[in-house]
C-alpha cells in the first residue's frame, strides 16, 4: 500500500480490491490503493506483469479477454458503468502518438473540451506552447519535431483536455538522459499544479518521485497448476 | 541478376502499355492504313460527337462510375468506423476471402437473376405479398439509369476496398489511437472520422482510383447489367471496335481516347475533392465536437454491410439453384423440377474453356509472382521503393483503351502470336494485384533474419529460399491466389488479344449471359467461381497443411 | 440395240466424268488429314454448339481433322477480320478456315473477293442437295455461284404457349390486338441482331402495299415511303410492348429465357423446330409450339463458305462435305439435338438414309428474303427512331 504525503485539494482516485483475470490466469489479486490529487503513484514490475492492462482497466478499455472485480472510483463516484468517453482520464504513452495529419497547434486543440469556441481554442493552444517554449512550432507538422519536443506537445495536449486523472505508461523511457530529467520535472510540476491524481507505470527507479513508495506488481500466476 | 528487375518489368509491362496507348492516337485522327485511310482528319471525332445518344452514354458512364466508387468507399469507411472489432467485423473478416473470390461476371449474372422482374427476390415474395402471377413490367436489370450496374459494382468492390483498408490499418496504431481519442471524450466513430480515416485514406488512395477506373470503363458487367439504350461509353466503344466496317474502328479509337481522358479527369477530380476536403475540413477536425452515439449512421452502415453479405450469398446460391433447375416457372420459390442434366449435357463442353482458364491462370499467376518477388527483392536489397503509382498504372488506365491500342498495334505490325499476347494481357493486370497484396508484408519483413542467416555462412539464394520465403509463405500464397483469381476473371484481354480463339469460362459466361440462357450462364459462372475459390483454398490450406505436417513430424 | 449402245456410251461418259472427280476427292481427303479447321460460327445457341461438338468428334474419327468451333456473337466481326487480313496482305494461312454466313455477310464477302471458290461442285454430297424445291442458288437475291454450300433452312417463326391460348402471331393486326390486351408481354430482339432485323422484314413484307421494291436494291428516294407503314405499326406496338418499347431482348435465346420466366408470351426463332427442341430439353414449358405468319414465314437458307486465304481449304471442303452428308443432316434435323431443317432432297437418298429423317416434318409456307441492302437500311432507320 502506498500513500502520498501531501494532501491537496482536487480529485482523488481510488482503487479497491481490484482483481483482473484473464482466460486461465490471474493478473492481480486484491489490488487497492488511493491516489490523492496532484500525487504521482508509481507502479513497477517486470515486463508481462500486466501494467498496461491495469491502465486499460482503469481507463475503461479492458480487452474483452479479461474480466475484473472490484471498484474504481474518482472522488467517490464509481466508474464501473461509465463509458471511456465520459471518464476523462488522460493518458500519456511511451511513444507520443501525436496525430500525424495535424499540425502541432491542431494536436493541442484536439484535446480541448467541446464547448469552447474557436478563438479561445487557438488561444489556449498558443498559451500551452508558450508554457513549454515552443511557440515557434505552432504550425509545424508533428513529424518534423524531435523526441523531446514531441513529448512536450503530447503532455500539453493531455493537460489541455482538463483530465480528472492521468495515467502515464512509461512516458520517459524513449527520451535520452538529459531530456528525461527535465521532462520528468515538467510533468510532475504540471500535475502538482493541476491537482490531478496520476498513476505512473515505469521500470526505472530514477523516475520515482521522491519520498513515494511504488506499488510492486508480480508476474501473473496460472489459476490451475500444470 | 537482381539488377535486371527494373528493366524486365519496364520492358514487359511498361513499354507495351505506352505503345498501346500511343497507337490509339493515329487512328483517332483517321490514319489507319489497314483500312486504306491515309489522310489525317478530325472525322472520327465528329462522328463520335454526333453519334445519337453519345452524351447520354457519357453521362451514364460518369454517373455509374463515380456513383459506384463513392458508394463502395462510403460503405467501406462507414463499416470500419462503426463496426471495428465488433461481432460484425469478425464475420466480415471471415467472409472477406470468399467474397473476393467471386468473380465480377459471376456476380453480375447472379445479381441480374436476383433483381430481375422475374428474379428470385420477387419470386420469394410473390404471390404471397404482391399477388402477382406474372412478373411485373419493370426494368430493373439493364435499367436506363444504370442503377443495377452501379449497385452491383459497388457491392463487388466493397470487399476489395475493405481488404486494402485492413492492410493499411495494420500499419497504423489503431488500438491506442482509439483509446487516446476516446479518453479525450470522442465517441469511437468520431475518433475514426477525425483521427484515423485521414491517416488511412492516403494509403488506400490508389485502390480507390483503381476502383474508379474499373467502374468507369467496365465492359463485362455492363454488358450483363448495364443500360443498352444507350449503353455506357465503354460498351459503346466495345461494339464499335467489333463492327466490321473499318470506319468504326477509327471512331472506336477516338472513343477509347475519350475514355482514357475521362478516367484521368475523374481521378483528378477525386484528388481535387480530397485536397479541398482537407483544407476546408481542417478546423472541423479540431472543433472539439465529440459526436453523439452515432446510432442512426451506425445502424445504416450495419444494414448496408449486412445486405452486402446477404446479397453475395444469395447471388452464389442463385447460381447453384439455376444450374440445377429443369423447370422453374414464376412465381415458384424454388425450381419445380430439378435435374443434373444441365451439368451433364454441358460437361462435354466446358472442359476446354475450363482447361484454358486454368492453364492461363496458373502460368500467369506463377509468372507474376516470380516477377513480383524478383522486383521486391531488388527493391529490398537496394533499399528503394518503386512508386506504387507506376506499378498500379494498368489498373488506373481503361483496360479497354489499352488493349485496343495493343490490338491495333498488332494489326499494324502483323503480329499473330495470339496466345502469348493473351498471357501478356493477363499478366498486365495480375502483376499489380499480386504486388499490392504482397507489398505490405514483404517490405515489413525484418532484414535481420537474412543478416543472421547470411552471417552463418550461407549463400544469398539459399537464405532466400530457405529462410525468407518460408517465413513469408502465408502472404505469398495469398497474393498468388489473388493473382490466380484475377486471371480467371479477365474478359477483355482474352477476347481482344486472343481474337476469340481461346474461350475461357469467363468469355463463355459473358457470351451466354448476354444471350439469355440462364441455366448455362449459371454453370459457367459457377465454374468461374469454383476456379477462383480453388486457388484461395490452396492459399489458405497449404500453410495449415505444412504446419500440421511439421507438427506431426515432431511428435509422430 | 441402239438404245442399249446409247446407255453404255452414256454410262462410259458419266464414268469418265465422275472418275477424275473421284480421284480429285481422294487427293482432297489426303490433303485434309491432320489439319485443323477453325470454323467461325454463331455461338449463341447451346444446341448448335453441342451439334458442332458431335461433328468435331465425327470428322476426327473419320478424317483425322481437328474441327475447332470459334464462337462469335456476330459473324460480321469475322468478315471484318478477313477483310483486314486481305488489306494487310495476308493471302494465305488466314486465321479463319470456314464461316457460317448468309445474306448481307455473304454479299459483303463476295463483293470484296473474300471467298474461295467456286467449290461446291467438287463436294460429293452436293449432288444430294435439294435444288428442286429450295432457293439454294440465290442468297437473299444474290447469286451463290458455288461460293458457299447450303447447310440448313431458316424460317422465321413465333414460339407461343398453347396452354395460354391461340397463336397470337397470325398477322400483324392480331399481334397488335394481343399486345393491347396483354400489355408488356410482346417484344422482339433489338436490331441489328439478326432475329430482330428479320422480324422487321417479316412485318414489312406484310404491311407494305407493294413489296416489289423490297426485292431490288434500296433506293434512297423511296426508302422512307416504303417503310412508313412499318414505323407506324411499331409506334403503336411499342407502348404496349415489353418494357414499353424502351428495352428489347438481346436475341432469340434471351426471348426464350424471358418466355420461360413468364415475362414474355412469345419468342422469335429462325429454326422451325426450336419450339419442339426447347420443350424436349426443358428450356420452355412442354406446351409450346411454333407458328408462322399467314403471309408466309420469312425463309432463307444459311450456308458454309471458305475464306480466300484459308490455309486448310482441302480440310474445310472435307468438313463441309461431311456436314452435307445424310447422317450429319439427319442429326442436325433431329429435335433431340438441334432441329435445324435439312437442305437435302430426301428423294435422292437411299431407303436407309431417308429413314434417318422425320417423315412428318414439313416446312412452313415460305416467303423469300428481300434484297440485303434493305436489312441494312431497316436497321439504320430503326436505330435512328428507337435506338436511344
Amino acid at each position: 500500500m502506498a500513500g502520498a504525503s501531501i494532501e491537496m485539494r482536487g480529485i482523488m482516485l481510488e482503487v479497491e480490491h481490484l482483481c483482473i483475470h484473464g482466460p486461465d490466469f490471474e493478473l492481480f489479486e486484491d489490488l487497492s490503493f488511493r491516489v490523492p490529487p496532484g500525487a504521482v503513484l508509481p507502479l513497477m514490475g517486470p515486463s508481462g506483469c500486466g501494467k498496461s492492462t491495469l491502465l486499460a482497466c482503469i481507463s475503461g478499455v479492458l480487452p474483452t479477454a479479461f474480466n475484473y472485480t472490484g471498484t474504481i472510483s474518482l472522488n467517490g463516484s464509481k466508474l464501473d458503468s461509465v463509458p471511456v468517453e465520459e471518464r476523462r482520464i488522460g493518458i500519456l504513452f511511451q511513444d507520443d502518438l501525436l496525430f500525424p495529419h495535424m499540425t502541432v497547434a491542431e494536436n493541442l486543440m484536439f484535446g480541448i473540451p467541446a464547448r469552447i469556441r474557436r478563438p479561445q481554442r487557438i488561444g489556449q493552444a498558443l498559451a500551452a506552447l508558450k508554457a513549454v517554449s515552443m511557440e515557434a512550432f505552432t504550425h509545424r507538422r508533428v513529424t518534423t519535431l524531435s523526441g523531446g519536443q514531441k513529448a512536450r506537445v503530447s503532455l500539453m495536449r493531455t493537460l489541455l483536455s482538463k483530465p480528472k486523472a492521468m495515467l502515464l505508461d512509461e512516458p520517459f523511457s524513449r527520451l535520452d538522459r538529459e531530456l528525461r530529467t527535465s521532462f520528468r520535472e515538467l510533468v510532475f510540476s504540471k500535475i502538482r499544479a493541476m491537482g490531478v491524481p496520476t498513476i505512473l507505470v515505469t521500470h526505472d527507479h530514477e523516475d520515482l518521485p521522491p519520498g513515494v513508495e511504488p506499488i510492486l506488481l508480480r508476474p501473473p500466476e496460472k489459476k490451475h497448476a500444470g | 541478376m537482381l539488377r535486371l528487375a527494373p528493366y524486365l518489368v519496364t520492358a514487359l509491362l511498361g513499354v507495351p502499355i505506352l505503345a498501346g496507348t500511343a497507337s490509339l492516337i493515329l487512328p483517332a485522327w483517321n490514319y489507319f492504313p489497314a483500312a486504306g485511310l491515309k489522310e489525317f482528319s478530325a472525322l472520327p471525332w465528329q462522328l463520335l460527337s454526333g453519334y445519337p445518344g453519345i452524351m447520354t452514354s457519357f453521362f451514364l458512364t460518369l454517373w455509374t462510375g463515380l456513383g459506384a466508387t463513392l458508394l463502395s468507399l462510403t460503405a467501406t469507411l462507414g463499416f470500419i468506423s462503426f463496426c471495428w472489432q465488433s461481432g460484425w467485423w469478425r464475420v466480415a473478416r471471415k467472409l472477406l476471402a470468399p467474397l473476393l473470390a467471386v468473380p465480377h461476371v459471376a456476380f453480375a449474372i447472379g445479381f441480374a437473376f436476383l433483381v430481375a422482374p422475374s428474379g428470385w427476390l420477387l419470386r420469394l415474395i410473390s404471390p404471397a405479398l404482391t399477388g402477382w402471377h406474372h412478373p411485373p413490367n419493370w426494368q430493373t436489370v439493364q435499367d436506363p439509369m444504370g442503377l443495377a450496374l452501379m449497385l452491383a459494382m459497388s457491392l463487388k468492390e466493397i470487399p476489395f476496398l475493405l481488404l486494402m483498408s485492413m492492410a493499411a490499418l495494420s500499419q497504423i496504431d489503431v488500438e491506442r489511437q482509439v483509446w487516446l481519442g476516446r479518453s479525450f471524450g470522442y465517441s469511437p466513430h468520431r475518433v475514426w472520422y477525425k483521427l484515423l480515416l485521414p491517416q488511412l485514406y492516403p494509403s488506400i488512395r490508389l485502390p480507390v482510383f483503381a476502383v474508379l477506373a474499373y467502374s468507369l470503363c467496365v465492359v463485362d458487367m455492363a454488358l450483363i447489367l448495364g443500360p443498352n439504350r444507350p449503353a455506357t461509353l465503354a460498351v459503346q466503344v466495345y461494339h464499335w471496335f467489333n463492327d466490321p466496317d473499318f470506319h468504326w474502328k477509327t471512331i472506336a479509337a477516338a472513343g477509347a481516347l475519350t475514355l482514357l481522358l475521362t478516367t484521368l479527369a475523374c481521378i483528378g477530380l477525386l484528388v481535387f475533392i480530397e485536397a479541398t476536403w482537407r483544407k476546408l475540413g481542417r478546423f472541423f477536425l479540431v472543433n472539439g465536437r465529440r459526436g453523439g452515439k452515432g446510432r442512426v449512421p451506425g445502424a445504416i452502415t450495419r444494414i448496408h454491410i449486412g445486405l452486402t453479405l446477404v446479397t453475395s450469398c444469395m447471388v452464389a446460391a442463385g447460381l447453384i439453384v439455376w444450374s440445377l433447375a429443369r423447370r422453374w416457372p414464376f412465381p415458384a420459390n424454388v425450381p419445380t423440377r430439378w435435374s443434373l442434366s444441365n451439368w451433364i449435357r454441358e460437361a462435354a463442353f466446358f472442359g476446354d474453356p475450363l482447361r484454358t482458364s486454368l492453364v492461363i491462370a496458373t502460368v500467369v499467376s506463377i509468372g507474376a509472382l516470380a516477377l513480383v518477388l524478383f522486383s521486391m527483392e531488388y527493391q529490398a536489397s537496394n533499399d528503394r521503393r518503386w512508386p506504387l503509382l507506376a506499378i498500379c498504372l494498368p489498373l488506373l488506365l481503361p483496360q479497354l483503351s489499352m488493349l485496343f491500342g495493343v490490338r491495333l498495334l498488332a494489326i499494324r505490325t502483323g503480329l499473330q502470336a495470339q496466345f502469348p499476347l493473351v498471357l501478356w494481357g493477363h499478366l498486365l493486370y495480375v502483376f499489380p494485384y499480386v504486388y499490392l497484396c504482397l507489398a505490405g508484408s514483404y517490405f515489413a519483413f525484418d532484414p535481420r533474419y537474412m543478416h543472421t542467416a547470411l552471417a552463418l555462412g550461407r549463400s544469398r539464394v539459399y537464405v532466400y529460399f530457405r529462410v525468407k520465403l518460408p517465413l513469408l509463405i502465408k502472404p505469398v500464397l495469398f497474393s498468388w491466389a489473388v493473382g490466380f483469381g484475377v486471371s480467371i476473371l479477365q474478359f477483355l484481354p482474352t477476347l481482344i488479344l486472343g481474337q476469340g480463339r481461346y474461350p475461357t469460362v469467363t468469355t463463355e459466361a459473358v457470351a451466354i449471359a448476354t444471350g439469355g440462357n440462364r441455366r448455362m450462364a449459371a454453370i459457367y459462372a459457377l465454374l468461374q467461381l469454383l476456379s477462383s475459390v480453388f486457388a484461395y483454398g490452396i492459399a489458405l490450406g497449404w500453410p495449415r497443411w505444412l504446419a500440421h505436417r511439421l507438427k506431426c513430424g515432431e511428435s509422430c | 440395240m441402239n438404245s442399249h449402245k446409247l446407255i453404255v456410251a452414256l454410262a462410259a461418259t458419266l464414268f469418265l466424268a465422275v472418275a477424275p472427280a473421284a480421284a480429285d476427292w481422294r487427293t482432297t481427303l489426303d490433303e485434309a488429314r491432320n489439319r485443323t479447321v477453325y470454323f467461325n460460327a454463331w455461338g449463341g445457341s447451346s444446341e448448335v454448339n453441342q451439334y458442332l461438338r458431335w461433328a468435331s468428334e465425327e470428322v476426327m474419327r473419320r478424317y483425322d481433322i481437328v474441327l475447332k468451333h470459334v464462337k462469335v456473337s456476330d459473324i460480321a466481326q469475322t468478315v471484318s477480320v478477313i477483310l483486314a487480313e486481305k488489306a494487310g496482305g495476308r493471302h494465305d494461312n488466314g486465321s479463319v478456315d470456314m464461316v457460317w454466313i448468309n445474306g448481307e455477310n455473304f454479299k459483303a464477302m463476295k463483293q470484296a473477293g473474300l471467298l474461295y471458290g467456286p467449290f461446291t461442285g467438287k463436294l460429293p454430297n452436293y449432288r444430294l442437295v435439294n435444288l428442286r424445291n429450295l432457293p439454294l442458288n440465290e442468297d437473299f437475291t444474290i447469286p451463290v455461284e458455288g461460293l458457299e454450300a447450303p447447310w440448313g433452312v431458316g424460317q422465321l417463326n413465333i414460339i407461343y404457349d398453347r396452354a395460354k391460348g391461340p397463336f397470337p402471331g397470325v398477322n400483324s393486326r392480331v399481334l397488335l390486338e394481343y399486345a393491347q390486351k396483354h400489355v408488356g408481354r410482346i417484344s422482339y430482339p433489338k436490331p441489328p441482331q439478326f432475329h430482330g432485323s428479320s422480324f422487321l422484314k417479316q412485318l414489312l413484307l406484310e404491311l407494305a402495299p407493294d413489296t416489289s421494291p423490297l426485292y431490288r436494291p434500296v433506293e434512297k428516294s423511296d426508302m422512307v415511303q416504303v417503310t412508313r407503314p412499318l414505323w407506324r405499326y411499331l409506334d403503336r406496338l411499342h407502348p404496349v410492348a415489353w418494357r414499353k418499347g424502351r428495352a428489347f431482348p438481346t436475341g432469340s435465346a434471351h426471348m426464350k429465357q424471358l418466355m420461360d420466366d413468364g415475362e414474355l408470351d412469345i419468342a422469335i426463332s429462325f429454326n422451325p423446330q426450336d419450339a419442339a427442341t426447347a420443350a424436349r430439353n426443358g428450356t420452355l414449358p412442354p406446351t409450346v409450339a411454333a407458328g408462322a405468319m399467314e403471309i408466309g414465314a420469312l425463309t432463307n437458307c444459311h450456308f458454309l463458305a471458305i475464306p480466300f486465304n484459308s490455309g486448310n481449304k482441302a480440310a474445310a471442303e472435307v468438313v463441309i462435305n461431311f456436314l452435307l452428308s445424310p447422317e450429319a443432316q439427319a442429326r442436325k434435323a433431329d429435335t433431340r439435338y438441334w432441329g435445324d431443317p435439312t437442305i437435302l432432297d430426301l428423294e435422292r437418298l437411299t431407303e436407309r438414309e431417308r429413314g434417318l429423317f422425320d417423315p412428318d416434318f414439313h416446312l412452313f409456307a415460305g416467303i423469300a428474303e428481300p434484297h440485303p441492302s434493305w436489312q441494312t437500311a431497316l436497321e439504320k432507320m430503326w436505330q435512328e427512331r428507337y435506338g436511344h
